[in-house]
């Protein structure tokens, strides 16, 4: 036997000639790549062609190091939307999407209190497709959360997190988590008013773990000091480029793999109560991996890229608010939409109880339902008690986070919540004076109480705007309410305030001046202002699309 | 199988179409650099307006009480920035061979103050009643880094319209407490006060900077809440009315006791306050002080 290469190379040449021979190498080459699919194999899989017998298109799934975690055939119920939506697959794929995305986003952001938000900025504005890739990023992540739950969601109502399928359910939950956290400790990262105050409120949950000293340490270590700065950003971008990225992909691994071993859980009426036959799967309703599951994935997966970014070019835009500001709480200040509902829980009473022990004893609860829901049937009709609980909880989810948002139960004083519709600090409400467009916003001094009709015909947006400031008042003096604004009015103030060469006002200053009578009949009165730029362009929204 | 095929290439070129359009407005192309049509430069022109107005905002707050509403100073209290600053300061710091630029200038004074009482006004015979305080958190101050580059983006946007000085002529009061004044406007006075409306000299009222009319709250100079009452009795020979117009053109005359209002002999309030109000501001000014019994 030799052992020189380039002998038997050269040999090969002599006996084959040199096209024979190199083909021949390829073929190898790609045989080894594939773990075991050769030229023609391929040829045939993308062909469509019917697998060879011995079929070579299972050594991937047996020798491979990658495809070993899919199984080699599907059982044909499964390969239809219903009852999977795909919803695990989505899940994936928009994982590795926010992979890719993230990585292009990290070549450009420094976790740094004093850089991070101008990095932001940067881009936005000086990065070619910077917006988009954020978009996309930002997107994917609300989608991501969302594909998780439901995936969960449906898990359970076909209850294939039963026997044999309990530790494929622990993983999934532990991916659960890690995809909420995942989200949440990106969201702080653009360091803007929006996320510092958000995150703000989510990490002040790990102070509420009794004991004290437990909560003042996990609080401590999750910071990195008492209030979120450089140390807690960077701790959390650690956390969200690196750590939480690999759990995921490790218990993802472990996670398909269960898959392999114990076969997609059919549909609930296929099998008896108790019984299992995803493992035998007749030869006639085998759907193969290569090329019938994969080539539907990729469809998937496409589907889910285009979605996105055909949604973050033209209809989504990340929001990004004015630098953090540790010194200036914003008014109605909420948590990130998925934790909403532990907000809403907070608004019951204790924070130690409600906003600790109990998403723990849930969390618990979750973990180890495999493991007491004793119950072997998994169809809806055997299990009524299951699927009641679980629509409850979704409903009391749902309603939690309407609690957990700021139209339940917050409610500062009257004057302040009308100066907060009226000049927002960041995003735009619907009554924010800065959606009059410039040109639109006259200097002069205008009452609520006494709106000019010929403003109406001059300056149909600024008069629409001060019409909504007036009722905006007025829903602050029904007789019932404890805080009022008894004959209320306001005063809108527009001054030209600077010019650019050409003479052309640039920059315009509004204040707003609310005065109303309180309990014992003196006039009151609340200052605020704000300047506009001809520039600024708000929304963010609009003006993308506009471009 | 087909189908698929079909669809995933549809996808793709759906994707590939809607980053190229994306990519074509992004503001690459030479033309939407020059003309500013480009998505990228549209939104910096938003950012830098953003800055702007943040900047606006952060100078009400903290510059407006020494250097005036717009950056036209505030007798006693801090230079004229607007325009004195763009059209001879910075020029004068140019032929002295300054090296740096106007706008570092702007942003260095902003976050690391003045160590002196150093005027660029001396021959104009303007002192201040206390050095300019650094304002960057990072020397201590208030402003973190970003707000002093916003609060440098605002006074940097005047030096577009900074050749239009306006000099407004009026006959002011300045030191002479003999000239006799007309008659006083209490209500004008409070507007005067509450800076709704400008001395003659165009420039707002400075007292509320220091005053307060909350009871016994000190802010540089005591408080006048019920200065009236007292206004009559504090220095024989003076009525009221005597009396405030000599502490405001002259006030080192007679200097409250039971603070730290004094610098030496000369009162920490700036003598030169009547060289922007004309005698009906005065005269106004003093009808309003009255009222506050």
């Amino acid at each position: 036997m030799k052992i020189e290469p380039f002998n038997t190379l050269n040999e090969m040449r002599k006996q084959y000639g040199l096209k024979r021979t190199l083909g021949i190498k390829i073929d190898e080459s790609v045989t080894r790549l594939t773990a075991g699919l050769g030229v023609n194999d391929i040829r045939g899989v993308l062909r469509g062609d019917p697998a060879p017998k011995p079929n070579p298109r299972v050594k991937p799934h047996t020798e491979g190091a990658f495809f070993h975690i899919w199984p080699s055939f599907y059982h044909e119920a499964v390969t239809k939307v219903f009852p999977t939506f795909r919803l695990g697959l989505i899940s994936t794929a928009i994982f590795l999407i926010e992979i890719v995305t993230g990585l292009f986003l990290m070549l450009y952001y420094t976790p740094s209190p004093t850089a991070a938000y101008s990095d932001m900025l940067r881009i936005l504005s000086n990065v070619p497709l910077g917006m988009l890739t954020r978009d996309i990023h930002r997107l994917a992540a609300e989608g991501m959360v969302l594909a998780v739950a439901l995936h969960m969601w449906r898990t359970f109502l076909t209850g294939s997190y039963k026997k044999p399928r309990q530790f494929t359910y622990f993983t999934g939950v532990i991916l659960l988590v890690f995809t909420l956290l995942l989200s949440f400790t990106g969201y702080l990262l653009p360091w803007d008013q929006l996320s510092l105050w958000a995150v703000t409120i989510g990490a002040s949950m790990a102070d509420a773990a009794p004991p004290p000293e437990v909560g003042r340490v996990a609080g401590l270590l999750l910071r990195g000091g008492l209030d979120l700065g450089a140390g807690g950003l960077l701790r959390f971008y650690l956390l969200h480029v690196f750590v939480l990225p690999l759990g995921v992909i490790v218990f993802l691994f472990v996670h398909y793999y269960k898959v392999v071993r114990h076969g997609h859980s059919l549909p609930p009426g296929l099998d008896a109560p108790g019984e299992d036959s995803a493992r035998k799967v007749p030869p006639d309703r085998r759907v193969p991996f290569l090329p019938d599951i994969v080539t539907s994935e990729l469809l998937w997966f496409g589907l889910i890229v285009a979605l996105l970014v055909v949604g973050s070019a033209f209809f989504y835009d990340a929001p990004l608010e004015n630098q953090a500001d540790p010194s200036n709480t914003p008014l109605h200040t909420v948590a990130p939409w998925y934790f909403l509902w532990i907000q809403g829980m907070l608004k019951l009473g204790d924070k130690s109880l409600w906003g600790v022990v109990v998403p723990t004893i849930l969390l618990v609860l979750h973990f180890a339902l495999p493991y007491y829901d004793y119950n072997p049937s998994r169809r809806a009709r055997d299990r009524r008690f299951a699927w009641a609980v679980s629509f409850f909880s979704v409903g009391t989810i749902v309603i939690l986070s309407f609690m957990g948002s700021s139209a339940y139960l917050v409610g500062g004083a009257p004057e302040t919540e009308v100066g907060f519709e009226f000049m927002r600090p960041e995003r735009l409400g619907p009554e924010d004076i800065r959606n009059v467009p410039f040109d639109a916003l006259r200097p002069g001094t205008y009452d609520t109480n006494a709106l000019d009709e010929s403003l109406k015909a001059e300056a149909r947006p600024l008069y629409d705007s001060l019409d909504e400031l007036k009722v905006l008042i007025e829903r602050y003096q029904h007789p019932n309410l404890k805080k009022k604004l008894t004959s209320g009015h306001a005063i809108v103030k527009i001054e030209d305030w600077l010019k650019d060469k050409d003479g052309d006002v640039v920059l315009r200053r509004v204040s707003l001046t609310i005065e109303w009578l309180n309990e014992e009949g003196q006039v009151q009165s609340f200052v605020k202002y704000v300047y506009v730029h001809r520039d600024s362009s708000y929304p963010l929204l609009r003006l993308y699309h506009e471009s | 199988m087909n189908t698929r095929i079909f669809l995933g290439v549809l996808l793709f070129l759906l994707v590939f179409v809607v980053v190229g359009y994306a990519l074509l407005t992004e503001g690459l192309l030479d033309v939407q650099a020059q003309d500013g049509s480009g998505r990228m430069q549209i939104l910096k022109a938003s950012q830098d307006a953003k800055s702007i107005e943040i900047g606006a905002a952060i100078f009400e707050e903290y510059c407006y009480s020494c250097h005036g509403v717009k950056g036209e100073g505030v007798p006693g209290k801090g230079p004229q920035l607007n325009p004195y600053l763009f059209t001879t300061r910075y020029p004068e710091l140019r032929a002295a061979n300054y090296p740096n630029s106007l706008r570092n200038f702007v942003k260095i004074a902003t976050a690391g103050g003045r160590p002196d009482f150093t005027t660029y006004w001396a021959d104009k015979g303007e002192i201040y009643a206390a050095p300019m305080q650094t304002w960057s958190a990072f020397f201590g101050g208030p402003l973190r880094d970003d707000q002093v580059e916003n609060v440098t983006n605002y006074i940097m946007s005047w030096e577009a319209t900074a050749g239009e000085a306006v000099v407004i002529a009026f006959e002011k009061i300045g030191n002479d407490v003999t000239k006799e004044l007309p008659a006083g406007d209490a209500a004008r006075g409070k507007r005067l006060w509450d800076k709704e409306e400008n001395y003659a000299s165009g420039k707002p009222s400075p007292c509320a900077a220091c005053h307060s009319l909350n009871p016994g709250e000190t802010l540089v100079g005591p408080s006048l809440a019920g200065l009236a009452s007292r206004a009559g009795s504090t220095v024989s020979g003076q009525d009221a009315a005597t009396y405030i117009r000599h502490s405001i053109q002259a006030p080192s005359d007679h200097i409250v006791t039971g603070g730290n209002f004094a610098a030496g002999d000369n009162s920490l309030m700036p003598a030169n306050l009547g060289n922007d109000m004309s005698p009906q501001d005065l005269a106004d000014l003093i009808a309003y002080l009255l009222t506050l019994r």
